[in-house]
């Protein structure tokens, strides 16, 4: 049978502490207490008989160290406010044992994480969300940014989803069985999406070959189940060469990276550009 | 503070019905071992060129990585090779 004992108060006699309960025994609260653990100027340690400042101080090795259940339904919600915030600074969660390794913040200016003493991460209360430092980094190939919810795309159209962009240089080479070295060779691209951007210089040697005039490209042309899309895609300008105008185009018949150089009397061969050089520029899609 | 240098082909890609290798250079400088910038440089590779009796040569891959080689050579087999070569042909049908 249960036997209680009721004290107003307990005062220990000698030190400071108070002991309660046996090396396996617990201190329980019965569910008929209303009253709390109160503990009006001072710390509580759990795990530690000396709190390292902090008013809770919780150390072990169990996983999870602290945990919080909802019993009912709802959202287990663990609040971190401030009665008297500083106009600025709402609350915030350290992780790591300095702030210069990470906190969560809530300010004025919106939720905040912050790495090594910089906000890096906000979003304000306006939904944007602002990377404020560094680069918004892709980690898996074919991922992006989802534009499908955007007008007049398609709800969940994988179309939608803008996801590459690179810049890059590449050296034009002769792709047309000449076998020839082009004296200039210098070609620069933007490929966004699978749309690429490439600005083009060669110069040919002299020579009299007469090999297919084809330069190389640094993507392949799109060619699904061989519709050739890409084919008939021309540079907006014609480069100049004596003896008339050229036309600098994609002619795949096939997913391959070159480009060709059609005159009004058909396609060109190296001869045709002996000695001369071209510059332009041309937009097509790849696959 | 040590600057160094390196390329890597960060992407090998094999594309397209003639396995067209597309290989991208990333040429990455680093100042003590962190990365400071990034670059890239492209080329594509096919499996051959035509001579004068429409036989194909093999691409020359011997100044290619290993890597780069390795991938090439595994994607262009006998069937590509003459799939590559008789659109070469076709192509050539429209020289001028």
């Amino acid at each position: 049978m249960a036997s209680n004992l009721r004290v107003d108060n307990i005062q220990p006699s000698t030190g400071m502490g108070i002991g309660i309960g046996t090396a396996n025994g617990s201190v329980t609260f019965n569910a008929d207490v209303t009253g709390g653990l109160n503990v009006t100027n001072g710390s509580v340690g759990i795990g530690t008989d000396n709190p390292n400042a902090a008013k809770l101080d919780v150390r072990g090795s169990n996983n999870p160290l602290l945990k919080l259940t909802q019993t009912t339904s709802g959202i287990a919600r663990l609040n971190i406010e401030s009665e008297t915030n500083d106009g600025y600074q709402y609350a915030g969660i350290g992780i790591g044992t300095a702030s210069a390794d990470a906190e969560l913040m809530w300010t004025t200016l919106g939720f905040d994480v912050n790495v090594a003493d910089s906000v890096r991460l906000r979003i304000p209360s306006s939904g944007d969300v602002q990377v404020l430092t560094g680069n918004l980094v892709i980690g898996t190939s074919g991922k992006g940014i989802d534009f499908s919810a955007a007008s007049p795309s398609a709800a969940g159209s994988s179309s939608a989803v803008l996801d590459d962009y690179e810049e890059g240089t590449f050296t034009p080479t002769d792709v047309g069985g000449g076998g020839l070295t082009f004296t200039t060779a210098l070609g620069h691209y933007v490929k966004i999406g699978n749309i690429v951007n490439v600005q083009i210089r060669v110069k040919w040697p002299t020579t009299s070959n007469t090999s297919s005039a084809r330069v190389s490209l640094p993507f392949t042309g799109f060619n699904p189940s061989g519709a050739n899309v890409s084919d008939g895609a021309t540079a907006g300008a014609a480069g100049y060469i004596s003896g008339g105008s050229v036309i600098p185009q994609i002619h795949t018949s096939g997913s391959s990276a070159e480009i060709y150089f059609y005159n009004f009397g058909g396609q060109m061969n190296n001869s045709n550009f002996s000695g001369l050089e071209l510059r332009f520029g041309i937009v097509y899609r790849t696959s | 503070m040590a600057l160094t240098e390196r390329c890597e082909n960060d992407k090998i890609e094999i594309v397209g019905q003639y396995k067209a290798v597309q290989v991208r250079c990333a040429t990455v400088i680093e100042r003590d071992g962190v990365e400071v910038t990034r670059s890239f440089h492209r080329h594509v590779l096919h499996p051959g060129t035509l001579d004068e009796n429409d036989a194909l040569v093999d691409t020359d891959l011997s100044g290619e990585d290993a890597d780069v080689a390795a991938i090439a050579t595994a994607a262009w087999t006998d069937a590509v090779k003459e799939a590559w070569r008789l659109k070469l042909v076709a192509d050539k049908q429209q020289l001028v």
